[in-house]
């Protein structure tokens, strides 16, 4: 690549770094949407989609070309550049955090410090899209919706980073990707099984990371049996269907960031080398497995809890989740601390107390 | 029942659980969904589909018409024709906008010669080609019905058998 001067060599593979995460994303998201399908077709005695390809397989390429074919219509009375601006930011929150996680050995777009931070505010921006989204729709479902989403995520982003911060309290660092190679060796070295402060802490994120996702119980700003459908109630064809893709990745991007967090990330649960090209593969596999059953678990869960009502939603978050948190962060970093005191850094039990300390 | 704090939080955990297991156990049962043109649907022992008709048994008597609550079925007979062996029947015409698939056409009929098929599954390429049919001319899916030798008679639950006495 001589000659070529170097902003433009890095401007490629910026955009083919982009490009492989973005069709990763959108190919994994759409056969999240099967799944869906199919798991709550089967949990409610049904059959589901089985027609466009193998068991339907290919069925999120037809629904994309069904939406795409829709009219793009625009309500007369919506705030026209935040009504158009709105799916931008929704899919843009979701899908900008993929650049910080570890889906191998070395495989991340971009191995920052604060990743776990970068993750969290950047989801963060979701919010603030479903909230421009629902004010400029100037629809009362919308707005509802907006409302609801606001009510919402100011109560459940506090578990959200309590119990992320027991794994840094425990890590030592907000790097995702040092997070994940502390957890190398055995399955009892992931950070999930590492005392049971952090062992609550996943249960805790899991569930504000439902709340996070507006999935089910949780899906009070949607909430299709009350809101029509809730902040995208106004929004019909493409723009639905970047909302309907964002919402999903958002699924994928907890799941791979509980993964990295909880579950080793790529770590295959015993000793073993991941730094060679085809174990880096088979890492990111394993990552990509767990990441498949957790997507399947919040699955699970949608077709199994009715939503909450929001004062419910907001009594687990600020009453159950947050004191709970709290308690987690306190207790791991005396188990840290006690860690320091009673054992050596070197030794097996010290590690596993202190983590990556 | 009232439950303090940590009771409430145990309560929401144990009932999630169990939410949980029975949806589990739900995915693991047979979907009841039939891939209905590729596989058979159920059809009940008493299944009303589209009418099976003898003209050649027909002793024209209008009964099945006197029957009819909603004056579906219309007969002609041959006049001029009329022999020794009883009438001439020329057009047995039943207009399925109208029946109600009672079966109330089937008793009265002292020759027994029609029935209820099993005939549901009617399509066609223009609008009003299968309302009014005409039993007594041309081939058309109440034949089929009638003559398609019915694999399943028999078995229970699936009724391919053309009559029931």
């Amino acid at each position: 690549l001589e000659g070529v001067p170097a902003v433009l060599v890095y401007a490629l593979a910026i955009v083919l770094v982009a490009a492989g995460i973005l069709t990763f994303v959108a190919v994994v998201a759409g056969e999240t949407v099967w799944l869906e399908r199919r798991v709550s077709g089967r949990i409610q005695a049904r059959i589901g989609p089985n027609r466009v390809g193998w068991q339907g397989l290919l069925q999120f390429l037809a629904d994309g070309l069904k939406l795409l074919s829709k009219e793009d219509s625009l309500p007369a009375t919506a705030d026209r550049p935040i009504f158009l601006l709105a799916p931008v930011v929704v899919f843009m929150g979701a899908f900008a955090a993929f650049a910080v996680i570890p889906f191998g050995q070395g495989l991340v777009a971009a191995d920052m410090d604060v990743g776990l931070f970068v993750v969290l505010s950047l989801s963060s921006i979701e919010v603030v899209g479903v909230i421009m989204a629902g004010w400029a729709s100037n629809s009362k479902w919308a707005v509802l919706g907006a409302m609801r989403e606001v009510a919402q995520m100011i109560s459940y982003e506090m578990p959200l980073g309590l119990s992320a911060l027991v794994i840094v309290v425990l890590a030592g660092t907000l790097n995702l990707s040092q997070i994940v190679e502390q957890q190398q060796g055995g399955i009892w070295n992931w950070y999930l099984f590492r005392g049971p402060f952090a062992f609550a802490a996943f249960f805790i994120f899991f569930t504000a990371a439902l709340a996070a996702l507006k999935r089910a119980p949780f899906d009070i700003p949607e909430a299709e049996s009350e809101l029509v459908a809730g902040f995208h109630t106004e929004y019909t064809g493409f723009r639905f269907a970047v909302f309907f893709l964002a919402e999903y990745a958002a699924m994928i991007l907890f799941s791979l960031l509980i993964s990295a967090l909880f579950l080793g990330g790529w770590s295959p649960g015993f000793s073993i080398d991941m730094g060679g090209p085809v174990t880096r593969w088979i890492g990111f596999g394993l990552l990509f497995a767990k990441t498949c059953f957790l997507l399947a678990v919040m699955i699970w869960i949608r077709w199994t809890l009715p939503r909450f009502r929001i004062d419910k939603a907001m009594y687990l978050c600020y009453k159950v989740l947050l004191p709970l948190s709290v308690a987690c962060l306190l207790g791991v970093g005396v188990q840290v601390l006690l860690g320091h005191a009673l054992f050596d850094a070197s030794s097996g039990v010290g590690r596993w107390l202190m983590g990556g300390r | 029942m009232r439950r303090g704090y940590f009771g409430k939080i145990w309560h929401g955990v144990t009932t999630t659980a169990r939410g949980l297991w029975l949806t589990a156990r739900h995915f693991f049962t047979r979907p009841t969904t039939i891939q209905y043109p590729e596989e058979e649907t159920y059809l009940s022992p008493y299944e009303r589909g589209l009418h099976e008709f003898e003209p050649e048994v027909c002793i024209v008597c209008y009964l099945c018409a006197k029957a009819c609550p909603v004056d579906c079925i219309l007969i002609e007979e041959d006049k001029a024709r009329k022999s020794k062996a009883g009438k001439v029947l020329t057009k047995y015409e039943i207009d399925y906008s109208k029946c109600l698939f009672c079966e109330l056409c089937v008793d009265p009929c002292p020759v027994d010669c029609i029935h209820m098929g099993v005939q549901h599954d009617l399509s066609a390429l223009e609008r009003g080609a299968h309302v009014k049919i005409d039993f007594t001319s041309g081939e058309g899916p109440w034949r089929t019905a009638l003559t398609s030798a019915h694999p399943d008679a028999g078995v229970q639950g699936r009724n391919y058998g053309g009559s029931r006495s």
